[in-house]
Formats: structure tokens, C-alpha cells, sequence
């Protein structure tokens, strides 16, 4: 018995580490969407990836592992979104620290056009947020579906309207 | 502008950061640590249970039979009791707590846990050498001045060895436990 519950955990960490392998950088610029400091986004990257080794336990395989870290993912974040009050707070008045773990050389050349895009997807509502995070992580319309909990109808409708709003946010920005 | 190649040059924009998986706490280490500590919380309590224990009864008993013999056996037990108790603190001292909240520093604890252990069976195993000689020249200097008989000087010397053998075997486990978790925690820093 207890080495049957040894295995389990043994197959249960496997299969953690390839979700963290595989969707841990996904999960990460998915927290930018939600917090606006590097500090807060790694507190909720934490909750995210307790959350998921906590429901591993649950998941039958109904869905693609890819699906379930993201509705987790997606159900921590809307959890933290309205614990906080729908949109993250903008700290205007506190500098954007610098992430750590980026080189300069790197900052300089992509992080000024990531950093717009991500303050725009911060700046929609949060359904219209997930839907469009969710297409940028390559997710298609029914994968998006089964993680928001809703119809591909609406998914279509949230992510043209996202697009829409996301757009214009664009266009007005210097 | 094409909705899709809208979409494509967001995404190319989106996946620009890639973030290092190595910065990526794990939730699996922390809990291995967190349990550990607990775990060492529990056999801290017992011991102290188990050394107040020894203490009391060995000053009652010595209280009730003041002879030399027996007061100097209560001594011997004080005295092993705060050695290995001075021991035990000095062997845990740092490991209760991660420096960081890191992968790095959870894995440095984990194995500085590890080697602690390793080396606390080492000083059972000599401090074990040295209570069973204490014991047994005792019962043998009982024997020999008569105040024992052969039966009761065999049967002490037989529950002598076999608490011997059992706590050797128990060294051994915990022993085996250590080495294999410090390869596990090789595994965990080769994913880390």
C-alpha cells in the first residue's frame, strides 16, 4: 500500500515537473498580466504553481495537461484579479523595477515593445484579458473554451472584442 | 491590418520573454522542506520528552537508594543525557530554516540536513560503543564482587545486546534514509 502511494507520488511529481517544464515560462508572462511588479507577479506565480500541484491529484486527463495548467492558472488569476478589484493597480507613482533575471542587451531590445503590449492587455477587462492571453499562448478557440469554462461562441466574441480594445489601446499609446 | 498576422506579431511580441525555468520556485522542494521541519520539530520534542524522562527517574531513583554506587549511576545518566542533548542542539543549529526563499537555498538546506543526519548516526554509533562498555563493565563488576547471580548477569548482558543490535539497525535505517534522499535531492538540482 505503501508503496503503491510512493509511486503515485513518484508519477505525480513526474508529471508535475513536465507541466512545469513545459507551461512554467507560459505561466510566468501570464502573472504580467496581473501584476505590475516583479515581486507581486512571482508571489502569484507561487499560488499558481501550488494551486496546480494541489488539483494534480484530481486531474483524470479529461483534458490535455496544457489546458488543465491553464485553467488552474486562469482560476488563480481571476481569483486574484477580484481579491485585488478587477484590474491590477497601476503604481504609477512607483518605478517599474527591472527584472532580475533579463540581461540589459536584452531588455534593450524587446522588453519596450513586450512591456506595451503587456500594459495594454493589463488595461482590458478581465474576461477580454484571459480570452487574448490565452490566443497569445497559441491556445485554439476550443482549448480556450474548456479553460475559461465557456462556449467557443463566446470565446470568439470575447477575443474579437479583445482584439478591438487591445488595438485601439495600442494605437493611442506614444 | 490582417487579423491574423495582427495576432502573429503580438504573439512574436508576447513570447519575447522568456523567462528562466531556474527562476521558477518549486512548490514539490518547498514542501519537502517544509515537512522536514516539521518532522525535525517532532523528534526534538520526543527527545526532550525522553531526556527529562531519564532525568527524573534517575534522580527519584538515587533520591530513594543514596548509595555511592547509585548516585554515581545517576551522574553517568545526567551527564550522557546533557552531552547528547548538547550534541543534538549543536547538530540542528542552522537547518531549521532556509536562508532565501529559493530553489538553491532550499536544496542547500535540504542537504545540509542530510549530512547533519549522516553525522548524527556516527556520533550514535560511538555513543552507543561507549554507554554498552559502561554497562557491561558495570554488570560484570556487579558479577564479580557476587552482588549479581549468573542467571541475571547473562539475562542484563543479553538486553544489553540486543538494544544494541536494535539501535545499530535503527542507525542503519536512518543511515540509508539520508543517502537516498541526498541522491533524490541530486536528481532536484539536475531539474532545478
Amino acid at each position: 500500500m505503501q508503496a503503491m502511494s510512493s509511486m503515485d507520488r513518484g508519477a505525480l511529481t513526474a508529471q508535475y515537473e513536465r507541466i512545469l517544464d513545459a507551461y512554467g515560462p507560459a505561466l510566468t508572462r501570464l502573472t504580467s498580466c496581473y501584476e505590475w511588479l516583479p515581486e507581486a507577479r512571482e508571489d502569484l506565480l507561487q499560488e499558481i504553481l501550488l494551486a496546480i500541484w494541489k488539483a494534480l491529484p484530481s486531474f483524470r486527463g479529461d483534458c490535455s495537461e496544457k489546458t488543465f495548467a491553464f485553467r488552474v492558472a486562469h482560476n488563480r488569476c481571476l481569483t486574484h484579479a477580484w481579491r485585488r478589484g478587477q484590474s491590477p493597480k497601476r503604481e504609477d507613482q512607483l518605478p517599474e523595477v527591472a527584472d532580475p533575471r533579463k540581461s540589459p542587451e536584452t531588455m534593450a531590445i524587446d522588453s519596450r515593445r513586450r512591456e506595451s503590449l503587456v500594459a495594454a492587455i493589463r488595461a482590458l477587462p478581465v474576461n477580454y484579458r484571459q480570452a487574448i492571453t490565452l490566443a497569445l499562448e497559441d491556445l485554439t478557440p476550443p482549448e480556450i473554451a474548456i479553460v475559461l469554462g465557456v462556449t467557443e461562441n463566446n470565446v470568439a466574441v470575447r477575443l474579437n472584442r479583445a482584439r478591438k480594445a487591445l488595438r485601439k489601446i495600442l494605437e493611442n499609446r506614444p | 491590418m490582417n487579423m491574423d498576422v495582427e495576432l502573429a506579431a503580438w504573439r512574436t511580441d508576447w513570447l519575447a520573454d522568456q523567462p528562466a525555468d531556474s527562476a521558477l520556485l518549486r512548490p514539490d522542494l518547498r514542501r519537502l522542506v517544509g515537512r522536514k521541519r516539521r518532522k525535525m520539530a517532532l523528534a526534538l520534542a520526543g527527545q526532550l520528552l525522553y531526556g527529562v524522562a531519564l532525568l527524573v527517574f534517575s534522580a527519584w531513583f538515587a533520591a530513594h537508594r543514596p548509595t555511592l554506587e547509585w548516585i554515581l549511576w545517576a551522574a553517568v545518566i545526567w551527564g550522557a543525557t546533557f552531552f547528547a542533548a548538547g550534541f543534538g542542539v549543536r547538530n540542528t543549529a542552522g537547518t531549521w530554516k532556509a536562508l532565501s526563499e529559493s530553489n538553491a537555498a532550499f536544496l542547500a538546506l535540504s542537504r545540509e540536513r542530510c549530512l547533519r543526519e549522516l553525522r548524527a548516526m556516527r556520533f550514535g554509533r560511538w555513543f552507543l560503543a561507549v554507554q554498552s562498555a559502561i554497562v557491561a563493565g558495570w554488570l560484570s563488576l556487579d558479577y564479580a564482587l557476587h552482588r549479581l547471580p549468573r542467571g541475571r548477569y547473562f539475562f542484563g548482558f543479553a538486553v544489553t545486546i540486543l538494544m544494541a543490535v536494535a539501535y545499530l539497525e535503527f542507525f542503519a535505517y536512518r543511515e540509508r534514509r539520508s543517502l537516498r534522499d541526498l541522491q533524490r535531492l541530486d536528481q532536484f538540482d539536475d531539474n532545478a
